[in-house]
Order: C-alpha cells, then sequence, then structure tokens
C-alpha cells in the first residue's frame, strides 16, 4: 500500500512543478505564486513523508503482531482470550486441541466447565480481572471435549483495551496440571487410609483386651467355683477336667495378652534416651530371680546406647527368662556381652541349655511358635516375636547359633546413633502399657 | 443400717463374682446392681434410695459407659461425693488417666483368677473401711 501513496506523492508534486513550469513561465512568477507553490509542494512532500513513515510502522506492528501470533498459537498453555460477556473471541492450537475447533464466539463457561450460567461464586476471575484490572490466579477444574475432567492452574489479566483504556479482552493461561493433582489426590487418600487403619488398629486392641478378656474372665471363675462348690460331688477325673478347663483359659488370656504386647512394639513408641546397659541387664536379672543352680553373669563391660529403654529391658527379659525356662543342665550357665562392631553394637545372651536345631532357627522368631508342647513347658510364644520386632524397629538385627545339647547364643545388633539423640518420638493417642 | 454398694457391671457373671468375693471376706453391706451407667444415675436419683457409700465401676457398658457415667455423675452435687472405684478389664492407660481425671477413687484391674479377684476386693474393703469419708 505504501509505495502507492508514495507514487501519489510524487506525482503530485511533479505536476505541479509541471504546472508551475508550463503555465506560469513566462511571465516571470510573482513572489505570491512562488510562496504559493512552495506551499504546495512542502504540503505534497510532508503527505508523502507522513504516509511513508505510517506505512513502515504497520508493517512494523503487522510482522511483530504475525510473530506474537505464532508464537501463542504455538505455545503449549492452553489461552483463549474473552470478552466482557463472557464470549471466547480467541484461542491458541492447544485450547482448540483440547476443547474443540468451533469454541470461538461460545461462552466461556459453556466450553470450559459445561455450565449454562456464568460460574459460582460470581463474579469470576475472568470478570474480577476486567473490574480491577489485575493478574488473578487461580485453579479450576474444566471439562475437555471429550468429557474428562481436567485440573488447570490458571492466570487471567487484561489483554486489550479500547481508546479510552477501558478493559476489553482478558486473556487467560492456563497450565494442565492434572497428574500433579491426581498424584496429590491418591497421596491423601493413602494418608487418610493409613490413619484409619491406625485408629481401627487401636479399636481393635481395645477390643482384644476388653471384649476378649471378659468371657474368659468369667469361665474361669464359673470353673473354680464349680470345683470349689460341687468338691464333694465330682471324683478326680472330674476336677482335672476342670483343673484344665481353668489352665486352657489362663493359657488363652496370655496369648491375648502376647497379642496386644506385639501390637504396642512400634504402635507405642516411648522416648529415647541414652540408656546404660550394665544397669539395665542387672535390673533385669534381679527381676527373673533365676533358680541358685542357674547363674546369669556379664563377661565384659556393657556399652551406654540412645534406645528405648522399656523396649530393650523387654528384649533381655525375653532373653534371659527364655534361657532360664528352657535350661535342661544341673549347672546352668548363661552369659551376656558386647562387641564393638563398626557402626554398632554387638550383644549376645549365650546359655548352656538344650540348644535349637538349625531348621528352626528362622521358625522360633515366628509369632506363637514354640518348639516344645505347651503342656511341658507354658510358653506363648510370642517372647522371641516381640524380641525380633523391638531389635527391627531400633534398625539392627537377631539371629542365633546353636549347638544341639551344648547351648544357644542369640546375637542382636543396635546401632549407635548418637545423632539423632535428640528426636523425640511421638505417637498420637497412644499410651504406654 | 450399713450403707450399701452400688456395682454399676452388665456381666452377669461379674455380678456373681463381686457378690461371691463380698461374701467370702465377709462383706455384708447390702450389694445394688445396675447395668449401665443410664440406670446408675436412675437409682442415685430416686430420692426413695438411700445413696450407697461406694460405687464400684465397669468401664465397658452398654447404653452408657463408665466414663460417660461419671462425667454425669461428677457434675452433679448430689452424687460428686460418693467415693467411685473403678474395676475393670482395661489396662490400657488412657482409661486410667480419664478415670482419675474425672475424680476416681481407685482403679482395679480384674484379674483371670477368681482368687485374685477376691483379694482385689479385699483392698477396696480394706480402703473402704480405713479411708474417712464425707
Amino acid at each position: 500500500m505504501w509505495y502507492k501513496r508514495k507514487a501519489v506523492a510524487v506525482a503530485l508534486f511533479l505536476g505541479i512543478v509541471h504546472i508551475l513550469v508550463t503555465h506560469f513561465s513566462p511571465p516571470p512568477l510573482t513572489v505570491n505564486e512562488f510562496g504559493r507553490a512552495a506551499i504546495f509542494i512542502v504540503v505534497a512532500y510532508v503527505i508523502g513523508y507522513v504516509s511513508e513513515q505510517r506505512a513502515k510502522g504497520e508493517n512494523a506492528l503487522r510482522e511483530s503482531e504475525g510473530k506474537l501470533t505464532a508464537m501463542l498459537q504455538s505455545i503449549g498453555d492452553p489461552m483463549s482470550m474473552i470478552d466482557k460477556d463472557l464470549n471466547i473471541i480467541w484461542a491458541n492450537e492447544n485450547a482448540h486441541k483440547i476443547f474443540g475447533d468451533d469454541i470461538v464466539g461460545k461462552k466461556c463457561y459453556a466450553v470450559y466447565h459445561n455450565r449454562k450460567e456464568p460460574c459460582e461464586p460470581y463474579p469470576c476471575f475472568v470478570l474480577k480481572a476486567f473490574q480491577d484490572g489485575k493478574v488473578h490466579e487461580y485453579d479450576t477444574q474444566v471439562i475437555d471435549k471429550d468429557g474428562k475432567r481436567l485440573y488447570f492452574q490458571r492466570t487471567a489479566n487484561v489483554a486489550l483495551r479500547d481508546n479510552e483504556g477501558k478493559a476489553t479482552a482478558v486473556l487467560e493461561i492456563s497450565r494442565d496440571v492434572t497428574e500433579r493433582k491426581q498424584a496429590e489426590e491418591k497421596q491423601l487418600q493413602l494418608l487418610k487410609e493409613l490413619e484409619t487403619a491406625n485408629i481401627e488398629l487401636k479399636d481393635f486392641a481395645y477390643i482384644v483386651s476388653h471384649d476378649l478378656k471378659a468371657p474368659l474372665r468369667a469361665i474361669t471363675a464359673l470353673a473354680d467355683w464349680l470345683s470349689t462348690d460341687y468338691k464333694d460331688k465330682l471324683d478326680e477325673a472330674g476336677k482335672e477336667q476342670l483343673d484344665l478347663l481353668m489352665n486352657r483359659v489362663r493359657r488363652m488370656h496370655n496369648l491375648i495378652e502376647g497379642i496386644l504386647q506385639y501390637s504396642r512394639v512400634g504402635r507405642l513408641k516411648e522416648e529415647k534416651e541414652a540408656v546404660d546397659f550394665n544397669a539395665l541387664v542387672l535390673g533385669v536379672i534381679t527381676m527373673i530371680n533365676p533358680p541358685e543352680n542357674i547363674g546369669i553373669s556379664v563377661v565384659n563391660e556393657l556399652p551406654t546406647v540412645v534406645c528405648e529403654k522399656t523396649r530393650m529391658e523387654e528384649v533381655f527379659q525375653n532373653l534371659l527368662s527364655n534361657a532360664v525356662r528352657y535350661m535342661d543342665k544341673p549347672k546352668g550357665e548363661i552369659t551376656v556381652g558386647c562387641t564393638d562392631e563398626d557402626g554398632y553394637w554387638k550383644f549376645s545372651v549365650a546359655d548352656n541349655g538344650p540348644g535349637i536345631e538349625e531348621k528352626y532357627y528362622d521358625k522360633i522368631f515366628l509369632i506363637f511358635q514354640s518348639l516344645k508342647p505347651r503342656d511341658e513347658v507354658e510358653s506363648t510364644g510370642i517372647g522371641l516375636t516381640i524380641v525380633k520386632k523391638i531389635i527391627e524397629t531400633h534398625g539392627g538385627k537377631i539371629w542365633v547359633n546353636s549347638k544341639v545339647g551344648e547351648g544357644s547364643t542369640f546375637f542382636f545388633t543396635v546401632p549407635k546413633e548418637r545423632e539423632r539423640k535428640e528426636i523425640k518420638r511421638k505417637e498420637e493417642g497412644g499410651s504406654i502399657s | 443400717m450399713k450403707k450399701g454398694i452400688l456395682l454399676v457391671e452388665d456381666d452377669r457373671v461379674d455380678v456373681m463374682t463381686v457378690r461371691r468375693a463380698l461374701k467370702d471376706i465377709k462383706v455384708t453391706n447390702p450389694l445394688i446392681v445396675a447395668g449401665n451407667g443410664e440406670e446408675a444415675l436412675e437409682y442415685l436419683r430416686d430420692g426413695e434410695n438411700e445413696k450407697p457409700g461406694i460405687i464400684l465401676l465397669d468401664l465397658r457398658m452398654p447404653k452408657m459407659n463408665g466414663l460417660e457415667f461419671l462425667k454425669v455423675a461428677k457434675q452433679d452435687g448430689a452424687l460428686r461425693s460418693i467415693p467411685v472405684v473403678v474395676l475393670t478389664t482395661s489396662q490400657e492407660d488412657q482409661d486410667k488417666v480419664d478415670s482419675f481425671d474425672l475424680g476416681v477413687a481407685g482403679y482395679m484391674v480384674k484379674p483371670v483368677d477368681y482368687k485374685q479377684f477376691v483379694e482385689v476386693m479385699r483392698t477396696i474393703d480394706l480402703y473402704w473401711t480405713l479411708s474417712e469419708l464425707p
């Protein structure tokens, strides 16, 4: 276009010169006439210059507009321009791909949210941007052309203004965060399920301790009264049966207690503290009060370790009382020792008892497993399971070495974790029994 | 006449156990039994009935459990001063804390063995006999 204007201007200029030369000479030009011609020339030149500059500007504008459109079109984020009446007046390629080819001219709430009315709460962020001219950022759920729900993170900002500076179009730039959002939701869901499971576990322990124990108590009481009140009417066999009945009830009771104890490890955590194992082991030995033919000795200086004290007492209590309970030699010898290994302490509890066959090395740590018939040695088989759980929750390992007929040695490790001294682990709603 | 003992307990065998144990330790005070917290409140608030000297309270009961009963009873000026001893299977610390928060005089765990239960009752009797009450 610009060259046309320039041509016109040049033609005009030449025309004027031509007229001036042919019609007004001779006679020679008056000053007045000369001045008028000069004005013509200047005007024509100015017209030419202005139109050229304008053409140059329009060209640059068109060029940058083209660049901008290409850029917006090819940007991966869906974008659209929305007018005051919430009509989509422009959309980039990605928006078309997600919402359809025919979205321009339709209402934004119909296209993005499948609604008949503008979105709630009213005014929406686009309208707010129209009102205050500020940038609005928000999360929204949209529905794509196939009806699939997507999560968008959006910015709405005024893009076009009229001559008076009033906003005429708002540009919405969206980012599809569906995957991240879904992952977040899944995580939240899992967390909720875990919480429920924890509460259920707590309830379960409560139910076990209350509701299962109550009928057991009733059975022992009734059996006890039967054997006292009907002493004269019962013969030896009857009495024996009642005794066995009470014994089994007690066993059942111990099993329930065992499950409860086991569930408390890990469920209830006590604060870790620096524990002097010399004092701890001595305390446990006093508590066990071994018979005179069995000696328990500590063979070397034991360390001070940061750990849960009561749990560690449970470990030694179980290991030492097992060694005492199963002792089959006339003179029992039980020793406790510890060696300093790289990064952890290795404790040992050794006895000269009956020993354990190698094929049972793993089985003894399983819940309710006992190698002796229960009528011979009254035991629930929960002790070593609890010990293993305690050691493992402390980050250690436990294993056994044994020679049948000569004795067994239980080894367990406790990591040296001085740096974690300050960590306080508490569980909500927990209680220590 | 000796003051009564109010036993709030829903399990029939447990009621028999308490009755029998009281007999064994030769406590002859009348035993009144309420099956749950609501029944106990009903009895206590009936002007016709004499207030018991002690309440033995189970925690796990239908309708109104022991802790719920305590919440109501300790708000009631006429009932607040009656000593309550919890008699329960629960060894959960939370139950103990909650009970003492609600002003119980004692917390006894019901043993499985009847003979031990008799000892528990003996202890309660001793406490009740020795302790000065308002």
